[in-house]
């Protein structure tokens, strides 16, 4: 086993690297860009470091919401739990989910032309939820 | 009254830059959200800036259909969004239940009429000109159609585009006293603290649709991306929470 220090300790040493040797380094255009880098790094650090603790504390309230005995669960079958009881909030239809998933296997789009980035905040290329007729954004 | 940017070419031969384009007037002034919230300087009288937002905002709403230069605008009102967002979020794997309970809450509080006149549809800050601390321009009307004002009114008090203030319910730059009172001056439309409330959670609705759509981009592999990463984990969650203030007390 090779694993110290653990993949957290390694991103919080490689984030505190790049903000203070390599952000102030960058060209104002690529500003923005190395802050989302450092933001994702962040963001990843803490999930790993939170463990199932989230989903844990997520489960034990959606299991009180629907009025069920607290049950435990781990890994996998503690996300399929998870992924069960907001299905069943949303009063989604399993058979649904399922033809779903079917059809998205089967056709993944190859929407090229699409290309939309948000950037700060615009909701660009959102072609699925443009009212019908409306003119595209180039 | 301020302009939109006016548009003198449009040019759909992609042989010229490799893709349509147009050639458009060009207008003084700052637009980024985080930068015009933020500095006094840019924007000194943040009061008189709400009011001049809100003046335009009533005189757009004065254009009503018919009308003969905007027959290709399409009609979009509450329960139009409301089928709309249903629909998109029926054709994505994962349950989102506050997502649902949002839509159908607007669903029982939509108005039993509604007006219709030209919109926006995403007249917020960052999407105007700010130029020695006045309004100078409006942009991105790609969204404009004509659908119900107070769509317009709740997108710009959103909380999801306030950016440096988001303690400051008008676009992050001024209390809703200011823009409110200038805009049913020049409109001669009330705005009730229930319109207020429910286009607010129907703003959250329509941003978190779009943050979803840009995270499926992402993640299905079609357009991998770092910004539409953070998007996913960012936005949704704080929209949703967003959602269960507004709905709460209703």
């Amino acid at each position: 086993m090779n694993n110290r220090p653990d993949g957290a300790n390694l991103l919080a040493i490689a984030r505190e690297t790049f903000i203070e040797q390599v952000l102030p380094a960058l060209p104002e255009r690529l500003r923005y860009t190395g802050l989302m880098i450092a933001n994702a790094m962040a963001i990843a650090r803490r999930e790993i470091e939170a463990g199932e603790v989230p989903a844990q504390q997520e489960l034990e309230r959606l299991q009180q919401l629907c009025a069920e005995r607290l049950q435990e669960f781990s890994g996998g079958a503690l996300y399929a739990a998870l992924i069960g009881y907001n299905r069943r909030l949303a009063r989604d239809d399993p058979r649904r989910a399922v033809r779903r998933a079917r059809t998205r296997c089967a056709a993944r789009p190859s929407d090229q032309n699409n290309r939309g980035q948000a950037r700060d905040g615009q909701p660009q290329g959102a072609q699925a939820l443009r009212p019908a007729g409306c003119a595209r954004p180039q | 009254m301020r302009r939109a940017r006016y548009g003198f070419v449009l040019c759909e031969d992609p042989a010229v830059i490799g893709r349509p384009f147009f050639i458009m007037e060009r207008l003084p002034g700052v637009a980024a959200g985080h930068k015009v919230t933020r500095g006094s300087d840019l924007v000194p009288d943040r009061a008189r800036l709400a009011r001049e937002l809100a003046a335009n905002l009533a005189r757009l709403h004065q254009i009503k259909p018919p009308h003969p230069c905007l027959a290709f605008l399409k009609t979009t009102l509450a329960r139009d969004n409301i089928a709309h967002y249903r629909a998109y979020l029926d054709t994505l794997p994962e349950p989102h239940p506050v997502l649902e309970w949002a839509l159908r809450w607007c669903e029982i509080n939509a108005a039993a009429r509604e007006e219709v006149t030209f919109i926006h549809r995403d007249y917020r800050t960052g999407n105007y000109l700010v130029h020695h601390g006045h309004l100078a321009g409006v942009l991105d009307w790609e969204f404009a159609g004509f659908g119900n004002p107070l769509e317009d009114v709740g997108w710009i008090f959103a909380k999801c585009w306030r950016f440096a203030r988001p303690d400051l319910p008008v676009g992050g730059i001024a209390n809703p006293g200011d823009f409110l009172g200038e805009y049913e001056r020049v409109s001669g439309r009330k705005v009730t603290e229930r319109d207020l409330v429910y286009w607010q959670v129907m703003a959250h609705l329509r941003w978190a649709m779009i943050a979803l759509q840009q995270t499926e981009r992402h993640t299905s592999g079609i357009e991998p991306s770092l910004e539409l990463a953070l998007t996913g984990r960012h936005i949704v969650g704080s929209l949703e929470h967003e959602i269960l203030n507004l709905t709460r007390a209703a």
